[in-house]
């Protein structure tokens, strides 16, 4: 029950934050220099024009009734609609977000699934030459940008070998089979770079796990070695995995748009240049939110997990608590 | 009584270098063995090499014989059917060798289960009534905390309900009491000494304080750069030591009878022979 109420406090302290973060991305594309009104009737429009047409999209109002309304619209689900084509913001930016999240979903758990037993195999061999040289090949995959990967992997299985598409975007919903084919090479190429990062702190932790005291007292009551690590050291290493894998799932949503570029893929990166380009705030607007809240809900699922994982942290919430 | 472990020769290597010199040692059953050394002196790698926990990088040669089976060049699967059941080993650091993440009561089922297949109720009854045993008050609370919240000594009562539960016939202790409070050393030590009795058990117990050995053990080896340099009863090495390094260890453990204004004796000037024997 306590922990429930931990999670119920961590839930709350998220809507607090989602609320704040809104007002601040509300106000900062409202502070930014370009009129919406102006931009639709391009630079050779007169004044009484353009203000008879911030009267109808109800810009001459104050900021803060703007606000609320804004808010009550992202709450029932309709942040509005873009200030170019007037098609509401939900139909337009709705299947983008679906690219991008299976984008930067997929990719992560494709890189924490290469990562793990990978770091945990460079970790047990350390001081031999293939655990030397998996770290030493980790340190150059790391600095290696996405876009570089994925142009190799085109060349290689899309123009030489037209295994895959290169590029292009089919929904899961119309057609599984092409939706796995295109995204197969933009996953694996963010995989790779975001693996060899995260494979040098699963290294790291497991070095960490194995030389703990705990992991010894394991074997010495007569754990084999890989059950031992299963039993006593995954749930440890974890906890530091989890944070960095969090931060690296955040930061790919954000930046996926390079791949996003590459493969053609109608991501919400890319929806978020055009609408910057075409100055449509309300996309803009609506597009930055969403971007905030995928980072505040990932942290908030990062901090609930240390909180099933680590007793030591649940003691603390609870001392805080009461 | 017959030997339990009979140790021949045994030489343990890391790199180019070698820990352990060729050292004979033998444990009867349920004899109480100390070995007793400054840190390097051989003890700690003795005893992994006897719970096959050395490092992989390390070479072995000689002979470690336990209950007849040879554990020189054992695979890790037949050593760890041995760990924990035939035997187990209590450590220095009752703080960090228990899992933080798991509950006590867990954590030493874990190791009725692993070698007998209890299943979860009897195992839990076991559990209680060994922590029970070994000390603990209201075990049944006990076994449902996590580690953070006990206590070194109550750890260390733990790890010692972990180590006795299958009833091993050898039990090694490395330095246990050395990370607790000298009372609470006091109590465990006592503990240590009911349980082993109770168990039968045999008991090779490294330290380098001659007070807790002298505690504990009937016999005592002095081990010193990888080698054994004396050994036999207790009483007869405390009272009369034929290796000047014994002698210097058992002057600078006197300290008390030093008289004042003399010099501290280091172990230095046994070996060259400036100091007579206590």
């Amino acid at each position: 029950m306590r922990a429930l109420g931990a999670i119920a406090r961590q839930l709350l302290s998220l809507a607090g934050s989602l609320l704040i973060a809104s007002f601040i991305v509300f106000a900062l594309i409202n502070a930014l220099p370009g009129d919406v009104a102006a931009t639709i009737l391009g630079p050779n429009s007169d004044p009484a024009s353009i203000a008879a047409l911030r009267e109808r999209m109800g810009l001459d109002r104050p900021l803060l009734l703007r606000y609320v309304e804004w808010l009550g619209g992202l709450l029932t689900g309709q942040p509005g609609s873009s200030a170019l084509s007037g098609a509401p913001i939900g139909s337009i930016i709705g299947p983008k977000l679906a690219v991008t999240a299976w984008l930067a979903t997929l990719s992560m758990l494709m890189g924490v699934v290469l990562a793990v037993p990978t770091g945990l195999y460079s970790a047990v061999r350390r001081k031999r030459a293939d655990g030397v040289i998996i770290s030493g090949l980790t340190q150059v995959a790391m600095a290696v940008p996405h876009f570089l990967v994925g142009l190799v992997l085109m060349i290689v299985f899309a123009v030489t070998l037209r295994w895959l598409p290169a590029n292009g975007y089919t929904p899961l919903t119309s057609n599984p089979l092409q939706w796995l084919r295109h995204l197969v090479l933009p996953v694996a190429a963010i995989a790779v770079v975001e693996a060899a990062m995260l494979i040098r702190y699963v290294r790291s932790a497991f070095i960490d796990v194995l030389n703990e005291d705990y992991f010894r007292t394991a074997r010495a009551v007569g754990w084999r070695f890989v059950p031992a690590v299963i039993r006593h050291g995954l749930r440890n290493a974890s906890l530091e995995v989890i944070t960095v894998a969090g931060l690296q799932l955040a930061s790919l949503f954000v930046g996926s748009i390079v791949v996003e570029n590459v493969f053609l893929l109608p991501g919400l990166g890319s929806q978020l240049l055009t609408a910057v380009n075409q100055r449509d705030l309300p996309v803009v607007q609506a597009i930055v939110m969403i971007f905030v809240a995928i980072v505040l809900v990932i942290n908030t699922v990062v901090d609930i997990c240390y909180h099933l994982l680590d007793p030591r942290v649940r003691a603390q919430d609870e001392e805080t608590s009461s | 009584m017959g030997a339990l472990l009979r140790i021949r020769d045994l030489r343990i290597g890391f790199g180019r270098a070698e820990a352990l010199h060729g050292i004979d040692l033998t444990v009867g059953e349920g004899a109480r063995v100390g070995i007793i050394g400054e840190s390097g002196s051989g003890k700690s790698v003795t005893a992994l090499a006897t719970m096959g926990l050395l490092p992989d990088t390390a070479r072995v040669s000689g002979s470690i014989e336990l209950g007849g089976r040879q554990l020189v060049g054992l695979s890790d699967t037949g050593f760890a059917r041995l760990r924990g059941d035939v035997v187990s080993m209590i450590f220095q650091e009752p703080m960090t060798a228990l899992d933080p993440t798991m509950r006590v009561g867990r954590q030493v089922a874990e190791v009725l289960r692993l070698h007998q297949g209890a299943p979860a109720g009897r195992a839990r009854e076991r559990v209680i009534e060994m922590l029970s045993q070994v000390g603990l008050p209201d075990p049944e609370r006990i076994s449902m905390s996590f580690p953070h919240q006990l206590s070194g000594g109550q750890r260390q009562r733990a790890l010692i309900a972990m180590a006795l539960i299958n009833q091993p016939e050898l039990v090694i202790c490395d330095e246990p009491t050395t990370a607790l409070d000298v009372t609470v050393q006091a109590r465990v030590l006592r503990l240590l000494d009911e349980q082993l009795d109770a168990a039968g058990a045999a008991c090779l117990f490294i330290s380098h304080d001659l007070a807790v050995v002298s505690q504990v053990c009937d016999e005592v080896l002095v081990m010193y750069r990888g080698t054994i340099v004396e050994s036999g009863p207790i009483a007869q090495v405390l009272e009369n030591p034929q290796h000047p390094y014994t002698a210097g260890l058992i002057a600078t453990a006197r300290i008390d009878q030093i008289e004042p204004g003399r010099p501290l004796p280091v172990i230095e000037n046994f070996w060259d022979g400036k100091e007579g024997r206590p």
